[in-house]
């Protein structure tokens, strides 16, 4: 797609609560401070977490319109003053969006309507839906790089793999990392876990984001870690993680 | 000279690698003091202030620790007990008290046997004396 500028990083996992959502806020958030970047954060996943995170409960049909309606994607996008991003946000809307194009075979416009939004922003940051639903392939196809966070725990981390298998079947993203989340360093279970992920996907593997309440509270209270505990380990996972993501793409 | 750094292969993140050092089963990544720690069996036992105290003063007596009297004398007395010199069963079952704790059911009502210490102590001025 010609005249593309920024890159579009999808955070998917075929499996749902392994903490797409909570990742894609923050990654957003922190390129956006930290690193100076002009991101989108497009919420992709019809149960609308993301919008309702960054707009304190209200969700809105911006997905809807843009996959739908002929207007310039770039007008869809909200300015989020207080995290200093735009937000494309999306409710169970995006599902019906995405059922018609299926109807009507036209799935394959989805990349065409996401992709513009990196000529406005240094980042596009998506927070794919879970489970292969109508359109998944498609937006996946839209991105340049996958991060996959995974709990560690057998049924997440079949999520990585048949992810990781999605994504060599299509000619789309690059895997870019696997995030560990809500880990427990000190359990023989998530040990032996982390030592089968890293045999899988070697430095492929990201830090860790250790198990926390924060995570939890910052989503009631509509804030982020950054915000709400700056010094807790959680939070200096997630700088890393966002620190390896620029790095990535520079 | 410094030891050269190995180039390429795979490398972890750190953060990854520090999270696999937090095993207590990584064995792989323990110090032998960690090892020898972990290896170990270890038993609290609550025990009234006066026993402690006197646990200390033997241990001092014989130039040893309090843990190594006790692991010792536990030792000794189940091997006694094991071979028939004390009838562990009447005595426990004749000092038993209903306990007071929520935690456990009864409690060991052992006055007569500090009565009996107090004498032992009272008339070892010579030292102790036991058989093996």
């Amino acid at each position: 797609m010609g005249n593309q500028t920024g890159s579009i990083v999808a955070i998917a996992n075929q499996k749902g609560g392994v903490g797409k959502t909570t990742l894609a806020v923050h990654l957003a958030v922190a390129a956006a401070r930290n690193h100076g970047q002009r991101v989108i954060l497009v919420d992709l996943d019809p149960q609308g977490n993301a919008t309702s995170w960054l707009l304190d409960g209200d969700l809105v049909d911006d997905v809807y319109r843009l996959m739908l309606l002929d207007e310039p994607p770039i007008k869809l996008v909200r300015g989020l003053r207080q995290w200093g991003i735009g937000l494309l946000g999306g409710n169970y809307r995006t599902g019906e969006a995405l059922s018609m194009l299926a109807a009507v075979g036209k799935l394959g416009q989805v990349p065409q309507r996401i992709r513009p939004l990196a000529r406005a922003a240094d980042l596009v940051i998506i927070d794919m839906p879970p489970s292969r639903m109508a359109g998944f392939t498609e937006m996946l196809g839209s991105a340049d790089w996958v991060i996959v966070p995974t709990k560690l725990e057998r049924l997440s981390l079949e999520g990585v793999a048949l992810l990781a298998q999605t994504v060599g079947d299509t000619d789309g993203p690059r895997l870019m990392g696997v995030v560990p989340n809500m880990c427990r360093a000190r359990t023989n279970e998530h040990q032996d876990q982390m030592q089968d992920l890293t045999e899988a996907f070697g430095q492929a593997v990201w830090p860790p984001i250790p198990l926390t309440i924060r995570v939890t509270e910052a989503s009631s209270y509509g804030t982020t870690l950054f915000d709400l505990v700056p010094d807790e380990a959680a939070t200096y996972a997630m700088e890393l993680i966002a620190s390896r993501m620029m790095e990535a793409i520079r | 000279m410094s030891q050269p750094k190995r180039k390429g292969g795979l490398r972890l993140d750190p953060s990854v690698v520090q999270f696999q050092q937090q095993a207590a089963s990584n064995k792989a990544a323990q110090t032998p003091r960690q090892r020898y720690d972990a290896a170990r069996t270890r038993v609290r036992a609550d025990v009234p202030e006066w026993l402690r105290d006197e646990l200390d003063a033997i241990a001092e007596e014989l130039s040893t620790s309090r843990t190594q009297l006790g692991a010792f004398l536990w030792a000794w007395a189940a091997t006694r007990y094991r071979e028939g010199d004390a009838d562990l069963e009447e005595i426990l079952h004749t000092s038993m008290a209903n306990s007071r704790s929520i935690n456990v059911d009864v409690d060991l009502d052992l006055d007569w046997l500090v009565e009996r210490h107090q004498n032992a102590v009272a008339n070892s001025a010579e030292g102790p004396k036991c058989a093996k």
